[in-house]
């Protein structure tokens, strides 16, 4: 598993990257297979409503592990590169997601449990009539604290694209309601602060 | 629950009905953990009719927070509703209450509700659904949590009150309002201490 890394850095409104054709088309294609072999559980909260994989480090299908093995060793050095953020080893959250027509998952900034870059890994393409993209928010500060205002920017999934962010408690985004009888398939998690 | 005219009539007669006021108080305080009741077909139509027609004139906001809330609203006037029925709402709850904020909402596309949105200062809350057409698919739903991650929905009815207690740990939301949603949700929402 090899990735040729030709990634864009952005910094409004928050840190984010992003990573054109991440695997070989085949390898992006093997995953799907393997995906689809999983179970998928409704996840519902005020928050959100789509379905989940179980934690995919589980997984025993041999094409998820390599996947999991690759993001947790030789992908994370070269984040850390990338980032100049470090990033603790073996602690890679990682799920599958998969969200379908009146699907969503409402604003948050994602910081929870020493939480550093959130990843999501996109294994379909959708157009942005279709919804289902990833809204990220500006933000500002009220009473001390950043609120997040409106949405400045809208990345629209694209097959084989992973984009990753820094958490903080100006990361607001959302994942806006997919539109279409579409399938929006990506595999998604964190990475952890390499101290605290 | 209870039907229309006799809970009609508990507001309005409660020393008639004082068998029927225990059967709702017992309802509203039977489950500990989320305590609460829903009375279905709780107005005449007459008087429904006459608080739609005051909530139709009023000028509604569309209001949002994103991390809290998306919604349309408008505070409501107080003399809607009579001593009467805040008669009938301090028998069910057992406590002489104080009305903090009323406020009418309405619930269209991409509108919701989250937690942490929860006014901490209410001790009971009181939800009206105006509701007229409405189909579970759309979401909008109201759902009751509490801190031991315990839930129950009330799905929209219209003409239905529902009374909540607001003790610890327990909060509420509006689920998101999805795409299929092509009439809108009219709640009226008032807190008490």
């Amino acid at each position: 598993m090899k990735t040729a890394l030709k990634y864009k850095l952005y910094e409004k409104p928050f840190p984010h990257w992003i990573i054109k054709d991440f695997l070989p088309t085949a390898e992006a294609v093997d995953l799907i297979k393997a995906l689809s072999k999983e179970k998928f559980y409704l996840k519902e909260a005020d928050l959100f409503t789509f379905y989940q994989t179980n934690d995919l480090k589980s997984a025993s299908n041999k094409i998820l592990q390599k996947f999991n093995h690759y993001l947790s060793s030789e992908f994370i050095d070269e984040l850390e590169e990338m980032t100049k953020i470090k990033l603790k080893r073996n602690s890679l959250d990682i799920s599958g997601n998969l969200y379908q027509n009146t699907n969503y998952l409402l604003p948050h900034d994602d910081r929870l449990e020493n939480r550093s870059l959130a990843f999501l890994y996109y294994l379909s393409g959708l157009e942005k009539k279709d919804g289902g993209s990833l809204a990220l928010y500006d933000t500002k500060k009220i009473s001390g604290k950043e609120t997040p205002n409106k949405i400045v920017k809208r990345i629209v999934p694209q097959f084989n694209t992973m984009v990753i962010f820094q958490v903080s408690n100006r990361s607001f985004h959302e994942v806006e309601e997919l539109l279409q009888k579409k399938q929006r398939l990506t595999i998604s998690g964190w990475f952890h602060h390499a101290k605290k | 629950m209870q039907k229309n005219k006799k809970i009609i009539s508990s507001v309005y007669d409660e020393k008639s009905n004082k068998g029927i006021n225990k059967k709702i108080k017992t309802a509203f305080t039977k489950n500990k953990n989320l305590p609460s009741v829903t009375l279905n077909d709780f107005f005449t139509e007459e008087f429904l009719k006459n608080i739609n027609l005051k909530v139709s004139s009023l000028k509604f906001k569309h209001e949002k927070i994103a991390d809290k809330h998306s919604y349309s609203q408008v505070k409501l006037p107080v003399n809607i509703f009579s001593q009467q029925f805040f008669d009938f709402i301090f028998t069910i709850t057992d406590k002489k209450l104080k009305l903090i904020s009323s406020q009418a909402l309405k619930l269209s596309t991409k509108d919701y509700t989250l937690l942490h949105d929860n006014n901490r200062d209410s001790k009971h809350i009181i939800i009206i659904d105006l509701t007229s057409v409405w189909d579970n698919s759309w979401g909008g739903i109201l759902y009751l949590t509490n801190d031991k991650g315990e839930h129950l929905f009330v799905p929209p009815h219209n003409n239905s009150l529902t009374i909540i207690r607001q003790k610890a740990g327990i909060k509420y939301f509006f689920k998101y309002v999805n795409n299929l949603a092509n009439k809108e949700r009219k709640l009226l929402i008032l807190r008490f201490v």
